[in-house]
């Protein structure tokens, strides 16, 4: 029994002192200066990269900066189109307007005159023609004006 | 050089230097002067090589300087401190597995002031202490941090179990175990001799 408690008292005297070597570690000579020096030097270095870290990231990210851009201006030409198209009244459907003065339409387009035509002074109609069998007629009795020479009609006047 | 080009170029190179100084702010420098030596301690008795130990604690007020907005969240400093340095120091530990290890054991041995050490600590020779240490070595994880974490004086075992995130009933017990493994290790070790 004694040999057994001097075993463990001595294995535990060995632990003890051990540790207490560890325990007493002594950091070497100025050994807190150097932990100064080495934090000023990170501050320092942290300060001076702070300009430089956002360039670097606008750098690393411009891939990403160039599709973003991309996309925006492509969603602007989008909106501005859409836009654009809505600002157009459109007519009826069917009716075609061409626009006033381009020159451009279909064929089938209604065509508005710019100004209302004014009527003729002695409100006179034009003349009718009034084609019987493939020949035009003009009556004797047509007012015509001086100087208008009338051929004479083939067609026998009936009574 | 106009007298605007002078105060433009004196605003850049010196505003950032004058910054810098401040940056490192007295919380800091406080921490620094107040738990340096138990975190040299924390990494030393991990990798027990003295310049490494040194990086590890420089390294763990890097990360102070680097999180320092949060510090003012932080409970408890010490043992905030001990985690990183502890973490850090398993880290490094890992990575030096590939190349052989230059323990300074012997150093501190030879260093160590008299006034520090037992009467019977005298007879223990360095060689037995790095025999001791190769044991701590092969013990748990959990074991060996406990272990090594109640051998420092600075952290109370309720300041242990903070950094193991576990009870204090746990580390006593985590303790008892490391302690009993080592002494069924070294009773293996002197039969075998």
């Amino acid at each position: 029994m004694n040999r057994h408690q001097d075993t463990s008292n001595h294995a535990d005297n060995r632990i003890d002192a051990t540790l207490r070597l560890l325990a007493h570690a002594q950091p070497p000579a100025e050994f807190e200066q150097r932990i100064y020096v080495r934090l000023h030097d990170e501050s320092a270095r942290t300060q001076k990269s702070l300009a430089g870290r956002f360039g670097r990231f606008f750098l690393a990210q411009r891939i990403v900066f160039a599709s973003a851009a991309a996309a925006l201006a492509c969603c602007a030409i989008v909106i501005g189109s859409v836009q654009h198209s809505r600002q157009r009244a459109f007519p009826a459907t069917g009716v075609h307007l061409s626009a006033p003065g381009s020159g451009l339409g279909a064929a089938s387009g209604t065509r508005i005159a710019p100004a209302p035509i004014a009527a003729p002074e002695h409100a006179r109609a034009r003349a009718e023609r009034k084609a019987t069998g493939g020949r035009a007629t003009v009556s004797r009795d047509a007012h015509k004006p001086k100087g208008v020479a009338v051929p004479e009609s083939t067609e026998p006047e009936k009574p | 050089m106009s007298s605007f080009e002078a105060q433009v170029a004196d605003w850049f190179y010196t505003q950032p230097v004058l910054k810098t100084r401040e940056d490192v702010s007295e919380s800091i420098t406080a921490l620094v002067a107040e738990y340096s030596t138990t975190l040299y301690r924390v990494a030393y008795s991990v990798t027990r090589n003295s310049a490494e130990a040194e990086d590890i604690v420089q390294e763990t007020f890097l990360r102070v300087l680097r999180h320092q907005s949060k510090l003012a969240e932080i409970r408890d400093a010490r043992v905030w401190l001990v985690r990183i340095a502890w973490n850090l120091a398993l880290d490094r530990k890992r990575r030096s597995k590939a190349r052989p290890e230059t323990e300074d054991i012997a150093d501190l041995v030879r260093t160590l002031p008299s006034s520090e050490r037992r009467a019977d600590d005298e007879v223990i020779s360095s060689q037995e202490h790095a025999r001791m240490l190769a044991l701590i070595d092969q013990l748990p994880a959990k074991e060996r941090q406990a272990l090594l974490l109640s051998a420092l004086e600075e952290l109370s075992t309720s300041e242990i179990a903070h950094i193991c995130s576990t009870t204090e009933s746990s580390i006593r017990s985590r303790i008892f175990r490391a302690r009993r493994e080592l002494a069924g290790l070294l009773r293996k070790q002197r039969r075998s001799r």
